[in-house]
């Protein structure tokens, strides 16, 4: 009976739309292998301009690394504190390294990213414009990070010298509460910069800094006010101890 | 060589004009010293007239804005020459009063000085502190006839001072120059020098009026110049120095950062120069070395100290930069002595010296940062050095500072080595 029916299809002249059976079989295998062919072109052309990638971002990491380290970046991350935070990170290369890579890590990332668009799917042009959007947010939230990093740094180091050189036994403290309130701050302007829940962040650091320094206040003005009062006398107390000595 | 009249104030440059030319300058720079400032222009004025009746001489006063008076009292301070001198000068000695421009601070004040030395013609000049009290006239002519008469560039003060006085100098500023620049000039920043019209031109010419230079840096800064600059040098003994009592706003933080920072720049860039020196050499010394009593000091040694432990506690994680662990340890071991044993030894204190300046080299620190480090040890050492040269007499706390020296000579390869 079956046999039958599809024996009568073929002896009928049955029409497809589009053509004949054979036709309606090959069409849409052809249109599958014409679009197979060209995802192929256009995956071997991603593959290329990752591989260019990979050599041009090779070439600038090495640029990189003989540029730092001539201008002897090294030693200036010695000195503002660069390499100290690298290795509280546990990362042991030299910072000219570790710049020079995350240099060729950046590039690999847009050349793959240039390659996924060269796909033109709606998925990878969909992932391309969200990447180049949030690209110069991250850019500026890295750096808002890094140089709040070495101010925070700068100025905690700034307070314990001012500190110690004053005579004043509690400085170190003094320093790392300068320090953790530059950090918060600046831990909320990356998220700020960021743009994710901008208004959640705002508030949470309200609160958080008015807070601390609410607390600091009625420390002072409550709990402080015997020990500001010794401090005060102790001064004046000092001044009648100070010596003569002419230092130069 | 040409000096750029517009920077000097309007009124110097009309009393220029007025006057032509000049042979001697004497230059004093002020800020408020109304109290003493009387009292030095007169020994000035007494000095030139009596020392050098036959040139034409002016008293510059360069002063920082003073709001007591201290420029009125310049021009007005009179003298009874008849009780003083047999003969009367041929010219009239003139005086000028003027505020300078720039940094505030008593290198801007010599600025000034030397650019109205310069524009006078002048063959030789002097400067002296405003606040001295124990000027006389005879200072005048140590500091000028060495160079009027003898040819010298650069005359540095020789005082008599109390064993306690001038610490920054007998621990840091006398010892690395002398051993660097191999010559022991034994007051390279007493504040009151005498030099040559060439010299005062080659100071005109440097470009470091931005800097600490402009401020109390300018003593260590001529002193090193004229030496590295290969002008003919020699010291000259005053007397004792006694100043007016000290100015609160004479910060030690300031003027330590000031001067330190100023030797440590100067070492920067005459290392060409002292890395190849070996040894050091006296200067010519004019005048007459005499016994003179110099009034008792008050030093409180316990805040001293107390402010080096603080140092200690608290300063090590800046300090692991600049010194090694050795220097840290035994650190740590001298805050836990108590005071009569009290001791911060001369091979550690001169191997943080020169960590410093090392430090200061391969750009450890910001500048600032680094010479505020540097304080609490600082005065950790001065308590040091004052606990043992207590029962000492000045002569033999004047050798304690030459067994300091010699350490700093015999520690200097490993500054050379270093760099």
């Amino acid at each position: 009976m079956l046999r039958e029916s599809i024996l009568s299809l073929f002896s009928t002249g049955y029409s497809f739309p589009g053509g004949s059976f054979l036709s309606a079989v090959v069409g849409p295998l052809k249109t599958f292998f014409t679009n197979l062919f060209t995802f192929v072109i256009y995956l071997v052309v991603m593959v290329i301009i990752l591989v260019i990638g990979f050599i041009i971002a090779s070439i600038i990491q090495r640029f990189t690394l003989k540029l730092l380290d001539t201008i002897g970046f090294n030693n200036w991350s010695d000195k503002v504190g660069l390499t100290s935070i690298l290795q509280k990170g546990e990362v042991r290369i030299p910072p000219s390294q570790f710049v020079s890579l995350v240099f060729y890590w950046f590039l690999v990332t847009a050349f793959l990213i240039a390659g996924l668009a060269s796909i033109d799917l709606e998925m990878t042009n969909t992932i391309v414009s969200v990447f180049f959007m949030f690209l110069p947010r991250f850019l500026s939230a890295i750096l808002v990070l890094i140089l709040g990093y070495l101010f925070s740094s700068f100025l905690a180091r700034a307070t314990l010298l001012a500190g110690v050189n004053a005579g004043l036994k509690y400085s170190r403290l003094l320093a790392e509460a300068v320090r953790l309130l530059m950090l918060i701050f600046i831990f909320a302007m990356a998220l700020e910069q960021l743009g994710l829940a901008t208004g959640i962040v705002v508030a949470a650091f309200s609160i958080l800094f008015g807070g601390i320094l609410l607390a600091l206040a009625i420390a002072f003005g409550l709990g402080g006010k015997d020990v500001a009062k010794k401090i005060l006398e102790g001064n004046m107390a000092k001044e009648e101890e100070k010596d003569d000595i002419q230092h130069l | 060589m040409t000096v750029d009249f517009s920077l000097l104030p309007e009124q110097a440059q009309e009393k220029i004009k007025d006057l032509g030319s000049a042979d001697i300058v004497v230059g004093i720079a002020s800020y408020n010293n109304a109290r003493t400032i009387n009292h030095v222009v007169m020994a000035v004025d007494a000095g030139l007239r009596k020392y050098f009746p036959k040139d034409r001489s002016v008293i510059i006063n360069s002063d920082g804005g003073s709001s007591d008076g201290t420029p009125e009292l310049v021009k007005n301070t009179t003298i009874d020459h008849r009780t003083v001198f047999l003969e009367h000068p041929i010219y009239p000695i003139h005086r000028i009063s003027t505020p300078y421009h720039g940094i505030p601070g008593k290198g801007s004040a010599f600025r000034t000085i030397f650019q109205m030395a310069v524009l006078l013609g002048a063959k030789a000049c002097c400067v002296v502190d405003a606040d001295l009290r124990s000027i006389t006239p005879e200072w005048i002519e140590l500091l000028l006839v060495p160079v009027v008469k003898e040819g010298y560039d650069f005359v540095a003060p020789l005082y008599s001072r109390h064993k306690y006085d001038g610490s920054i100098t007998n621990s840091i500023i006398y010892p690395v120059t002398r051993s660097l620049y191999g010559k022991r000039i034994r007051q390279p920043i007493g504040g009151e020098f005498g030099f040559s019209g060439k010299l005062a031109e080659f100071y005109l010419s440097q470009d470091v009026w931005e800097s600490n230079v402009a401020r109390y840096g300018i003593d260590i800064w001529m002193t090193t110049e004229a030496i590295a600059g290969g002008f003919k040098i020699c010291q000259a003994y005053l007397g004792a120095k006694i100043h007016d009592p000290k100015d609160p706003g004479r910060d030690l933080r300031d003027m330590f950062v000031q001067v330190v920072g100023s030797l440590l720049t100067l070492t920067e860039k005459h290392y060409n120069k002292w890395k190849e020196i070996k040894g050091t050499e006296d200067i010519p010394t004019f005048g007459f070395k005499y016994f003179v009593g110099v009034e008792p000091i008050n030093v409180n040694i316990e805040k001293m100290i107390g402010q080096f432990k603080l140092g200690v506690e608290s300063l090590k994680d800046v300090w692991k930069d600049i010194l090694d662990e050795g220097t840290i340890q035994a650190l740590a071991e001298v805050s836990e002595q108590k005071i009569p044993d009290f001791h911060l030894d001369n091979r550690t204190w001169v191997k943080i010296i020169y960590d410093y300046i090392l430090a200061f080299h391969h750009k450890k620190l910001s500048t600032e940062h680094l010479l505020k480090s540097l304080i609490p040890l600082y005065l950790g050492r001065t308590a040091s050095f004052f606990l043992e040269v207590g029962d000492l007499n000045n002569e033999e706390a004047e050798g304690v500072i030459e067994n300091l020296c010699m350490e700093y000579e015999k520690q200097k390869d490993y500054l050379v080595k270093g760099w």
